[in-house]
This record gives C-alpha cells, structure tokens and sequence, in this order.
C-alpha cells in the first residue's frame, strides 16, 4: 500500500479522499492555489503545496507542476478526484512515465471512453443497447438517415461529455444548421469538431451502475443509482437505489455495465451510465472512468469505502470481493448544495461562509469542502457541498435528509438548500416519479412559498442586529442594550 | 427612527411605533408586537404576534442573512447617500457603492445649512455631490480627495443633535 498520495483536487472530493488517507495511515500531500490558502483541504492534509497560476482553476491544471510537486514531496500515487485532470488521458499517461502511480483506469481506457463516438461504437460491439445514432458525414443522406432515427434528435459533441455541448433538434429543417453550429462550438470547447445525433428520449431516466474493475479483466459491480433530477444536465439529487425500478431491469443494466467494463480490462472505478426510455428500454449513454461525485450514496447502501478500494486496486491488491456478497441493504438519498439563487434562475452566488452548522446524525453524512469564515468566490464550482442520507427504505431516507436539509444552517452566500428540501418533500418526488424533466416541470410547485408572518419575523431578527435600531427599539443607548441577554 | 430595508424582493420601511408594554413594529404596511427572548453568538429567538422563533443570524455588510424555521431570508438595509430627502435622525453618512472622492468641500466643526455640498464622489463612471440633508455641524470627514472606498465605507460623521421625532 502506498505511503503517501497527493491528491490533484480541491474543495469536497479533496477533503473526501483526505478522509480516507487519514483512517488508513497514509500521508497525504495537498496542492492549491493561493486563493484557497485557507481552504480545508489544504489545512487538513499533512503536506501542501502551491501551485502558481493566474486563474485559480488552471493551477489544478496544471500537469507539470502537479506532477513536479508529487515528485518533490515523494508521492507515489496521485489521486484526480473527479473533474479537472480525472479524466485526461495524457495526465495519466505523464503521471505513469514519471513513475508515480495514478489512481484510476489505463490511459488508453479513459481515452476511449472519453471519446463518445468510440465508445459508443465499444458498447454496440459488446452487445450493449445504445440509443439509433447518425453522424454528421455525407449531407447528401443526412435528412434521410435523421427520419429513419426519428426526431427528435439530440446532437452530442465526441469529444464532450457530462451533459457539455448537447442540443435538440426537432425538425429536419433544422438539422443541417443545428449540426454545423454544434460542431462550430465543439471545436471551439474541446478543439474536435466531430458531432452525432441521437434519438431523443423524452421524460427518460438517468441510471448509472457504479463499477470496479482490477485490471486483469475482474470486473464487480455495485448496483446502480438514479440521477434524474438534474437542471441544464447538472445532477441535483441522487440516489441508490433507483425507485420503482423492476429487478429484471436493474440486473440486465448491471450485466450490461459489468460487460462493457470487462471488455475494456478496466481497471479502478468507473461509472456506465444509461438512459431508461418510459417503456423500458435502456441505452448506453458514456463511461466516466474517475470517481464520481455522488459514489456517496453507493458506499452508504453497502457499507463500502470507494476511495479505499481505488487505493487497493491502484496499489496491485485486486478486487476485495466478489459480486456474490455484495448485498445493497436500505436506501440512500443525496443532494449537492450549491451557492446559486434559485429564485433567480440559479445564477450562481458569492459570498462568505460566515456561520456554518452542520446537522447531527448517525444517518446523515455532510461531505463538504467549506469552512466558516471561507470566501465563496466565482473562480470555482458552485458546488460546496453534499448533504447525504440514510434509511432502511425510501421514505425514511427522504424525511431523513428532509430533516437534515432543515437543520443545517449556512449563512452568509445564498445557496439552495431550500430549494432541495422543498424537492425532497414533493410529492412526486416521495412516489418516486422521476425523469430528467423533474425540475422543470415540477418548477412551480418547487418554488419558494410566502410566508409573510415569517418573513416578518426573519425582518425583525435582523432589525434587532442593526445597533442604531435596537438601541432606539429598547430605549436604551448604545453599547448597553447589545450587552448580554435581555427580556422584554 | 425608520430604516428602509428590502428582503425577498420587497422594499419597505421599518418604524417604531411603541416599546410599551411591548415592542410594536410597522413593517411596510403591516404592525407586528414583537417581544424577544434568547440572544447568543449567531442565535436568536425571539415573539412576533405571539408566535415564537429561533433561528441564526449572520451580519454582512449591510445585509442580514436569517435562518428560521428551516427557511433562510436575506434582509437587506441599503445605506443611501442623502441628498435632501429628510431621513430621519443620521449623524452619519455612508457609501451606498464603491467608488472614488473627487472633491471635500466641507471641514470639521463647519455648521451647515440644508442642501450645503459636503463631498464629490465617482461611483460608477458617475460623479455625484452629498450635501447636507439637514442643517448640522460636520464632526469629521472620513475620506480625502482620492481616496477609494467601498459600500458601507463611513464618509462623514456629524455631531448629534436632538431633534423633533416626526
């Protein structure tokens, strides 16, 4: 087992992978950029080091340095979390050549299943439904071979992934331009221009099945977890399992998972993710081969650490199990918390974590990457944090994290944790409901309710924190009505 | 004394209407008794029309954020930059941007009439001119010609004067 990792990420995952470093004795070397000089991660792993960059994002780019400071400090694994450098083929392949080991799949692997045309033609070669394609080549037969798919259509980027670069065409008259300006942008972001157009799936379902593999062709599954309710293809709320799913199904999604990823040798932990149709049939979407932000709910219903086994398998120990006693026992819900308004079409906010009170309890895990007194600043991820429960069913696990969602207090950056507890007491929700269109079309019901007497109560809380006003309220001068308590 | 706030998009003006036998607050258009209980570090809890509250506050520059009953409100209280409009008893003056002092036209210990300039400010490629909303005497002028400030900063402060409770 390694002695010392670095960890190439920031903010939750960062401090989630320090976690487990830490119950294992392993000594963990942190990287970050100036503006996150006081950040968690950084405070609790045993080393860090500065990285230099103009925007604060691109120092967690940076592959030279990352791999120049796993050098320096003698890390010989690096950990990519999940985002920035996950999923980068060539940081794989550098991390490898400068003989340190990186904690995921073989950069051959990640490079196919980063390309989604590849991959795409990957699973039909393994026998894994995916949804009628066409590419964009030939305009001669481009109309022609669009109607035999059926519209609508949604045109993919290959080169793009996690919901980047996707639009909807829905009539033919459309569908030369759609696909030029799509492949104009593809170029653009993620400098390959190559497009396809597949069927579009209205009020499909998003199941994905975690998996792990130990290189030599063993591959586990550890079931599947549903992540429907998303807004602009970003993930609100996950959960494992998926509801009102037959067992025929989730064991053939699983089968299928677990079959494209034998193929692929794959090695660590991945995610397959599928679309479910309303009639029952699923298709291959992608493969991300990194750890995923909500693995939280699939290491709650099976009493698995994840990064753990990422360590075991990139350490040459193999798989710890096999699939016969995996046995998902409960239900697990999760939700991201972000710092956005949703009363204001979720822009994105700033501001400072000024008080921070995180909810008790033996079923609720609280994953976050924030601490108070901590500047909340666009240079990264609205993301701060993940609020995750447990239950031995649904419903409990809903009240649960409906519970924990009220109990927990951030103030000082507007986020969405209203918005999420009003999510999880909807009554769609609880009878598990669910398709990618949740949000939107459920918009009216999720948005936030008057409560004027409330309201005013809320008003004259913080009136009573302005001094001139208490002071003038209490008839007393000013600093003695602020000192201590007080009855009226 | 009144204070002019907005929360959930709504501006409106809090008053105090009364303090016996308990606390009576206008809120916009609406009256409201209010009697407080526990206070602590962030804490508060407090009686409003008989219903009881606890809850978290945070204070951020000129906005109130509150966490009560599993909800969370942002009570704003934007500092205006007077220019004549009779606001009620304020010996002091804020910025209500970030900007730049162009200009001091006033001294320490000067007694000014309304409508007297006191300073020139650019906020916003804007230039404005504060003057005296009420005839006061200047206490001190906080800011210099070129100095930046931010919103809230604290530009002049006037001596207190007792004056009729409109």
């Amino acid at each position: 087992m390694f002695t010392r990792v670095l960890i190439a990420n920031r903010g939750e995952i960062a401090c989630r992978i320090l976690r487990t470093l830490r119950s294992q004795g392993i000594a963990s070397v942190a990287v970050y950029h100036h503006e996150d000089r006081g950040a968690p991660h950084v405070q609790l792993a045993d080393q860090a080091v500065q990285l230099e960059a103009d925007v604060p994002s691109a120092a967690y780019l940076d592959q030279a340095q990352i791999i120049a400071a796993a050098q320096r400090s003698a890390a010989q694994a690096i950990h990519p979390g999940y985002g920035f450098l996950s999923e980068n083929a060539g940081f794989a392949e550098r991390v490898a050549a400068a003989g340190i080991t990186f904690i995921g799949p073989e950069a051959a692997v990640i490079r196919l299943m980063g390309d989604k045309i590849r991959a795409r033609a990957f699973a039909i070669a393994q026998g894994v439904p995916v949804a009628a394609s066409i590419d964009a080549s030939d305009p001669g037969t481009l109309a022609a071979r669009a109607l035999a798919v059926g519209f609508p259509l949604l045109i993919k980027a290959a080169a793009g992934g996690g919901g980047k670069g996707m639009r909807i065409v829905r009539t033919s008259a459309e569908l030369a331009a759609s696909l030029e300006a799509a492949a104009a942008e593809a170029q653009r972001y993620f400098g390959d221009g190559r497009v396809y157009a597949e069927r579009y799936i209205e009020r499909p379902r998003h199941i994905e099945v975690q998996v792990l593999g130990d290189g030599a062709g063993n591959v586990v599954h550890l079931f599947e977890r549903e992540c429907s309710l998303q807004r602009r293809y970003q993930k609100i709320v996950e959960e494992s399992p998926a509801p009102n799913l037959p067992e025929e199904l989730r064991r053939e999604l699983c089968a299928a998972a677990v079959s494209l990823a034998r193929a692929a040798r794959y090695r660590n932990a991945g995610t397959v993710e599928f679309v479910l149709a309303p009639d029952g049939a699923f298709y291959f979407l992608e493969m991300n081969t990194r750890l995923q932000v909500e693995h939280p709910v699939t290491e709650c219903v099976l009493g698995l650490d994840l990064v753990a086994e990422q360590l075991r398998i990139a350490a040459g120990a193999g798989l710890a199990f096999t699939q016969a006693v995996l046995e998902p026992r409960g239900h697990a819900i999760e939700c991201r918390i972000c710092a956005e308004e949703p009363e204001h079409d979720f822009r994105p906010a700033t501001g400072r974590v000024g008080i921070l009170e995180v909810p008790a309890g033996a079923n609720v895990r609280f994953d976050g990457g924030i601490a108070a007194g901590q500047a909340i600043t666009p240079a990264f991820d609205s993301m701060l944090a993940k609020l995750v429960a447990f239950g031995p069913d649904r419903a409990a696990a809903a009240a649960e994290l409906s519970r924990a969602l009220e109990e927990l207090v951030l103030l000082g950056v507007p986020t969405n944790i209203d918005y999420l507890g009003r999510i999880l007491r909807h009554p769609q929700f609880l009878a598990g409901n669910l398709h990618t269109g949740f949000l939107s079309e459920h918009a009216a019901g999720l948005s936030a309710p008057e409560l004027p007497q409330e309201r005013a109560a809320a008003t004259v809380a913080a009136l009573l924190a302005q001094p001139d006003f208490r002071a003038a309220a209490c008839d007393v001068p000013e600093p003695h009505a602020s000192i201590g308590l007080w009855r009226n | 004394m009144n204070l002019h706030f907005e929360v959930d998009g709504r501006e409106g003006e809090a008053e105090i209407i009364g303090r016996r036998p308990q606390l009576q607050l206008r809120l916009g258009e609406s009256r409201h008794v209010v009697s407080l209980a526990q206070e602590g570090a962030g804490r508060f809890e407090l009686s409003v029309d008989g219903v009881r509250y606890r809850g978290w506050r945070y204070v951020a520059g000129d906005a109130v954020h509150v966490r009560v009953n599993g909800r969370t409100y942002c009570v704003v209280f934007p500092r205006r930059i007077h220019k004549g409009e009779n606001a009620g008893a304020q010996d002091e003056i804020r910025a209500s941007m970030p900007g730049v002092v162009i200009a001091v036209h006033a001294r320490p210990g000067e007694r000014l009439a309304a409508g007297d300039k006191l300073l020139t400010l650019e906020s916003m490629k804007l230039q404005v001119t504060v003057v005296a909303s009420h005839a006061s005497t200047v206490r001190e002028i906080h800011v210099t010609p070129e100095a930046v400030f931010e919103r809230g900063a604290l530009l002049v402060s006037f001596e207190h004067e007792q004056r009729d409770t409109p």
